[in-house]
């Protein structure tokens, strides 16, 4: 039998075939194309503040590495993750694979899954890693799963881990965290900061003895910033000068300086180092109870000579002895009080005008000039507005390129001050020298001597009298407000140039000689000389504990002299350019305010922003380009402004809610309606266009 | 070139003298801006437009399939394709036509949202740089739907089995690029398949331009993936013409 077959399906099938070819042929080239674009590829980033971008200062560390990095991720798996945290974990693996290609072989990354095996768990846990735990909704319960990221680098012998690494938002956040590490662990040494720190004096209230007496010093902010700096204290004694290895020197809550010791700052100075004054006046107990007693702090010793706010005012910087409160209550950083409420005990944030951040507010915006030159009844000084439009500035410098890090990083605000002093810049700054203030309280603040007492609450427990003494506080100092003239306050200020020496013409204080030893005199007939080893508790050997007397002329080597480093350089008048920076406040490093020992009792409280300025402060004095640029690297915080405030009219919150509300609801119904309504009425104007013309074309051949 | 326009304009004019482009497009921009404005003016929010864009892959799958179903499954049924072929015009002449129409229709809609990041930026200080990016990002994942979209209604006479393909497609791409499904399917397949796979949904791809990333990969990639089913759509064509 004989078939035949269709020649069009003949065609068809071949062309089936050709097209089967074709599809496979065109897809691995497609493929080919896709995995080569993959490989080589530009990328520009159109983010304003380069969010996706790694800094220079990453390859900048990546190159300056002699051998292999290792690092180990000790990570749980990513189908263990709650669902919302696996496109983070995505994004920290897409950033470990940008280190292995920037590292151009010399950095490895190894992933370990701690929860597979019993050995691992137990090595993770060997190295300071620990897991958290994580919580999820899902679709029936809420889930709690036990989570590992804990990150080990390796470099030669030494290592870093960061036991728990968060889930971060942008790529910038594991740079800085990163690259970092990466840098002290391939450094070949740390820049070398002296402190000179004098601790809180001790307080006298408290009701448990534990809690009496405790001076607060300045050791916390050492520990969280040893891995880059050696900041060690500063040993000034017996008339000795700064070493020379030492580029920086934090003065901080300066106390009882000699006038040797101010020599020491001052040559300090004219050898070009940067000095930071962390100024504190008064001092407030915050010890025990919190009292809040006021005690003036004197940075002069009792047998000084010299001043050293007049040492201050010679580099061109003066310190008042006063303190500074903000009456923007936004600025505050709060003091929280226990109250009785509906449902118990509430607590209730306060605001406090002695503590409070300088933010980068642009004070001479119009807004808040009209408020400022607003008299009782609301009518505008126009003379005043003029002049406040001129004199007042913004709340951060930010032109200055860590001011604007720490804007940034601090969401516009810079470090929680507590009880400051007023710091600026002198009418005539010296010649070589430049000033620029750093931080300005708001133009609502006001300067004010000590008072004895600073707590708004007063010392009885009972809640009622304790909001009734708030009151009192709060209506005392909104009266004084009202009776004084609008300024802006100085609270930071830099300088930079060839200081002048404050001893020029000056008696050089002296080098205290080391006091002498006195020697026990004893009876050399009641012991009997040893000249055999002594045995150490160790159970190492040591020299006999006396030597027998040698008579006779020096041996060669033998000291006869005083030492040459134990003499006194010539002075120096006319110093190397130098850097000097006075900051009104120390209290944002001290110990327990950054360990949040007072949290309980209501403040006060130093958050992150002080720390991350003092970081920032310490990259941009040792002019390390790669730290100053991780740390400045921030996202702008863009936020949404429905709503201006009334200028001079105080609008409670809650009515400003209310308008923002309002406002945000009509603006969104316009935005889906208006673009829905312009098509459909375009789809009209087309239809109504198309039906005429259909008229038209009617009437014509019926015609 | 020219015959290319002509299609074109035949196509463009099919669009915007319908009514119902103007039902679908007001449909489609009330659904952007209704989901996508949800969460957007919060008061003392951040001023970004991530929550409108987010929301694009997802509207875009629901919504082109029915912008595309009737590109050829429309001509089959009335008869006129074949009337078309016989123009002398090349297959792909007729595809690009469409493809551009259709892009250009999405275009002016999506055009007609730009009063969003407008507002916005009136009341927030925006980063115009990842709008524009998600803007582009969003035209590109169109087309790559469009080019989807027109393949799966080669494929069919009938616009419901047109939409309804294009659909599955689309969810299926879409669910590939998301990192839940991603994770899932890497316990199941071997890494680099689930890698391959992955890499293969346009979402990880419009993601990555809408975050205000222009990486010449996204782009190759979208070029690469319209490319493919165009020409597909080309194959599916020309079998036609050979079948007769």
């Amino acid at each position: 039998m004989t078939s035949f077959s269709h020649p069009m399906r003949g065609a068809a099938q071949g062309y089936v075939l050709v097209v089967i070819l074709r599809v496979v042929l065109i897809l691995l080239v497609l493929g080919q194309v896709v995995f080569l674009a993959g490989r080589y590829r530009a990328r520009v980033d159109l983010t304003s503040d380069q969010l996706y971008s790694f800094t220079g200062s990453t390859q900048r560390v990546l190159d300056g590495m002699d051998d292999r990095l290792l690092i180990e991720c000790y990570f749980s798996p990513d189908d263990k993750l709650p669902s919302i945290y696996r496109e983070l974990r995505q994004n920290l693996r897409g950033i470990l694979d940008e280190y292995v290609q920037k590292g151009k072989g010399k950095v490895a990354v190894q992933y370990f899954d701690p929860q597979s095996d019993a050995l691992l768990t137990e090595k993770a846990e060997r190295l300071g890693l620990r897991p958290t735990r994580l919580s999820s909704a899902g679709t029936d319960a809420l889930s709690v799963q036990t989570i590992w990221q804990g990150v080990r680098l390796r470099y030669r012998d030494a290592q870093r881990t960061i036991p728990m690494l968060s889930f971060l938002q942008w790529p910038f956040q594991y740079e800085a965290m990163f690259t970092r590490l990466i840098k002290e662990l391939t450094a070949k040494s740390k820049p070398k900061i002296g402190v000179l720190a004098f601790s809180t004096d001790a307080g006298t209230g408290g009701m448990f003895m534990q809690q009496r007496g405790q001076p607060q010093g300045f050791t916390r902010f050492k520990e969280m910033l040893k891995g880059r700096y050696d900041l060690s204290d500063l040993d000034l004694n017996e008339g000795k000068l700064v070493p020379d290895d030492v580029s920086t020197v934090l003065l901080i809550r300066p106390k009882n300086l000699t006038d040797r010791q101010k020599y020491a700052l001052d040559q300090f100075l004219m050898r070009g180092g940067s000095l930071v004054v962390f100024a504190d006046s008064p001092e407030v107990d915050l010890s025990g109870q919190r009292s809040f007693m006021t005690r003036g702090v004197l940075y002069d010793a009792q047998d000084a000579k010299l001043k050293f706010v007049d040492q201050l005012a010679h580099y061109g910087v003066r310190v008042e002895d006063k303190m500074v409160l903000e009456m923007v209550e936004q600025l505050h950083e709060p003091i929280y009080l226990a109250v009785p409420g509906n449902l118990g005990q509430q607590v209730e944030a306060l605001p406090y005008y002695y503590w409070f951040h300088p933010i980068a507010n642009d004070w001479a915006d119009e807004r808040w000039v009209t408020i400022a030159a607003q008299d009782g009844d609301g009518r505008i000084d126009s003379d005043k507005a003029n002049a406040y439009r001129n004199t007042f500035k913004p709340g951060i410098n930010t032109s200055v390129a860590i001011l604007d890090a720490v804007a940034k990083r601090g969401r516009g605000a810079g470090p929680g001050l507590f009880w400051p002093c007023p710091v600026a810049l002198s009418e005539k700054l010296p010649e070589g020298v430049n000033g620029e203030v750093w931080f300005r309280s708001s133009p609502f603040a006001m300067v004010e001597e000590a008072q004895p007492n600073l707590d708004p609450f007063g010392p009885d427990p009972n809640p009622t009298t304790k909001v009734r003494n708030y009151n009192r506080f709060r209506s005392r100092i909104q009266s004084k407000f009202n009776s004084e003239p609008r300024r802006q306050v100085s609270l930071a200020v830099a300088l930079r140039g060839t200081f002048g020496s404050f001893f020029t013409g000056k008696e050089i204080p002296p080098r205290k000689p080391p006091e002498p030893k006195k020697e026990e005199v004893k009876d050399p007939l009641a012991e009997p000389i040893s000249t055999s080893p002594t045995t150490q508790p160790d159970g190492t050997e040591s020299a006999p504990a006396t030597q027998p007397d040698v008579q006779g002329p020096p041996q060669p080597g033998q000291d006869t002299k005083v030492d040459d480093k134990d003499k006194d350089p010539a002075p120096i008048l006319q110093g190397k350019p130098a850097r000097l920076i006075v900051i009104g406040d120390s209290d944002f490093l001290r110990d327990d305010l950054l360990s949040n020992a007072h949290a309980q009792a209501g403040g006060p409280i130093a958050d992150e922003r002080g720390i991350v300025f003092f970081a920032l402060l310490l990259d941009d004095l040792q002019e390390d380009k790669d730290l100053l640029e991780l740390s400045s690297k921030a996202a702008t915080e863009r936020m949404l402004n429905f709503v201006e405030s009334k200028p001079g009219v105080e609008e409670p919150a809650e009515v400003l809610t209310q308008r923002e509300n309002r406002k945000a609801v009509y603006l969104r119904t316009a935005n889906i309606v208006v673009p829905v309504v312009l098509l459909v009425l375009c789809g009209l104007v087309v239809l109504l266009g198309r039906r005429a013309q259909k008229r038209a074309f009617l009437s014509a051949t019926n015609a | 070139m020219h015959e290319m326009v002509v299609i074109l304009r035949r196509e463009l004019k099919s669009y915007f003298l319908s009514p119902i482009a103007y039902v679908f497009g007001g449909l489609f921009l009330a659904a952007m801006m209704y989901f996508g404005t949800d969460r957007l003016f919060t008061p003392r929010g951040p001023a970004r437009l991530d929550s409108f864009f987010g929301n694009f892959p997802f509207l875009f799958l629901l919504f082109l399939p029915a912008l595309t179903m009737r590109l050829w499954a429309e001509e089959r049924k009335q008869g006129t394709l074949e009337l078309l072929m016989t123009f002398p015009v090349t297959v792909a002449q007729l595809i690009a036509g469409k493809f551009v129409a259709a892009l250009s229709f999405l275009a002016v809609l999506l055009l007609l949202t730009f009063g969003l990041p407008v507002t916005i930026g009136m009341f927030g200080e925006l980063d115009w740089g990842p709008v524009l990016c998600a803007y582009l990002a969003a035209l590109l994942m169109s087309g790559a739907y469009i080019a989807v979209g027109m393949f799966c209604s080669s494929l069919s006479r009938d616009q419901i089995i047109a939409l309804l393909v294009a659909l599955i497609v689309l969810l299926a791409l879409y669910l590939l690029g998301t990192p839940m499904v991603l994770v899932n399917l890497g316990g199941y397949l071997p890494e680099w398949m689930a890698a391959i796979l992955g890499g293969l949904s346009p979402y990880a791809y419009f993601s990555s331009i809408a975050r205000g990333v222009f990486d010449t990969r996204d782009f190759i990639y979208y070029l690469c993936f319209c490319g493919f089913f165009l020409y597909a759509n080309a194959l599916v064509l020309n079998g036609r013409r050979v079948r007769g």
